[in-house]
């Protein structure tokens, strides 16, 4: 590599070009493949038993990627199915899959389990990051000083949430 | 249940009937010879996969099922590249294309073998099962001969009609190995290019076939369409040698 640089002239020139421009390709594509791994996604957990999806309705946020981790506890095969998220992956009777999806923009994305479509059924509701926020529980109060805690009245913005998510999630 | 069947054996039949159809209009000199190969290697091959389903599915934290189908999916489009370079040699070309063959039959017959025998039913539900089976291997089959003759009649007039479907039939397979991996975390998605979704659904009858024939996704991402149609790319550059063959035959 060395001699191959050191040679005359505008050829030197050339090759020093060259090979600085492939360690860029290569540096490019070594972050390309090592993005995934920087970030730890969050992790969430749907179940199958009966041919019924649990929860049928799961909350996500929007702009990051989530995963997506399908425990089948029904003895026979399953194939989850979403059209609108691209994704699609057969997980065998007493097994869990795998499956990574985002980043979303916030919407609703209709899932199935294709063996059995007509009751494996349920949506993905990708939340905005406001709405997500609003809907993750409050840390407890014995962690929190005694300036810090909340006051007994229920804020503008829970209230809202409960109305636009209903009261189980705020 | 007869309705979940036929769409179920049509989604796995269809992509595999249209690739049979296109090579078997490519390679009509050698039907028999590239039939039983693929015949005789998907049999072996299916019986061999299924065998040991759990365990593949169980690596790689329940991803290793998925991880072998993208390999399966890109080996099908490499082989498809290898028996389009070698296409003056047609001992070589006919070998390549019918395992190029076998390896996107292995994993539709996967997929089928599953859904047929991992499952209990009750007879009611078997008969809906043989009859959707029927009933899509029909419509599946009467595509792919359709597809067949219109090749035919379609090259007599535009001789880039191969060299333009084996492009796009392989360009599938490829972008079906980056759905996976995009799903799997080995790839990036990117973000979502458009959404056809109202014009053709994905769960349409021109849905499932045009995700049949060039892998069509009503929300694609930006890897997986540039992928496609970089292997679009370079798959007609290989098979530009064919439309020169064809224009000396007709």
């Amino acid at each position: 590599m060395e001699q191959w640089l050191k040679s005359d002239g505008g050829t030197a020139s050339l090759n020093r070009r060259i090979y600085h421009l492939v360690l860029r390709i290569i540096s490019s594509l070594s972050l390309l493949l090592a993005g995934p791994l920087l970030a730890e996604p969050k992790v969430f957990e749907l179940f199958l038993k009966d041919h019924l999806f649990m929860p049928s309705t799961l909350y996500v946020p929007s702009g990051e990627k989530v995963k997506l981790v399908i425990h089948n506890q029904d003895p026979t095969p399953e194939e989850f199915e979403s059209f609108s998220l691209n994704r699609e992956k057969v997980i065998l009777g007493h097994s869990k899959g795998v499956v990574f999806i985002g980043p979303l923009p916030p919407g609703e994305h209709a899932f199935i389990g294709e063996y059995n479509p007509d009751t494996a059924r349920g949506s993905i509701i990708v939340l905005s990051q406001a709405q997500w926020q609003l809907q993750q529980p409050v840390p407890p109060q014995s962690s929190l000083r005694f300036a810090d805690r909340p006051t007994l009245v229920e804020s503008p913005q829970s209230a809202d949430c409960k109305t636009r998510l209903g009261s189980h999630l705020c | 249940m007869l309705i979940n069947s036929v769409v179920m054996f049509l989604r796995e039949l269809l992509p595999l009937l249209l690739l049979l159809s296109v090579l078997l209009f490519w390679l009509s000199n050698h039907r028999l010879k590239f039939i039983s190969g693929v015949a005789i290697s998907s049999i072996v091959g299916v019986f061999l996969l299924t065998s040991q389903f759990s365990r593949i599915s169980a690596m790689l934290d329940g991803q290793g099922l998925e991880l072998l189908y993208a390999v399966l999916y890109l080996l099908t489009t490499c082989l498809l590249a290898v028996s389009l370079v070698f296409y003056r040699h047609r001992n070589c070309c006919v070998f390549f294309a019918a395992v190029s063959c076998s390896c996107l039959s292995l994993i539709h017959g996967a997929n089928l073998v599953l859904y047929l025998w991992f499952y209990q039913r009750t007879p009611a539900e078997s008969q809906s099962l043989i009859l959707g089976a029927a009933m899509a291997m029909g419509i599946g089959l009467s595509v792919a001969v359709l597809l067949y003759y219109l090749s035919i009649e379609l090259q007599r007039f535009w001789r880039w009609t191969l060299p333009l479907l084996l492009a796009l039939l392989g360009a599938r397979q490829v972008s079906m190995a980056v759905a996976i991996l995009i799903q799997t975390d080995f790839l990036p998605a990117g973000p979502v290019v458009w959404d056809s979704q109202q014009l053709i659904n994905e769960q349409s009858e021109y849905g499932y076939f045009l995700n049949a024939l060039l892998g069509y996704e009503a929300t694609p991402g930006v890897t997986q369409l540039g992928l496609f149609g970089l292997s679009v790319l370079v798959l007609l550059a290989l098979g530009r040698r064919l439309e020169i063959l064809h224009a000396r035959e007709f």
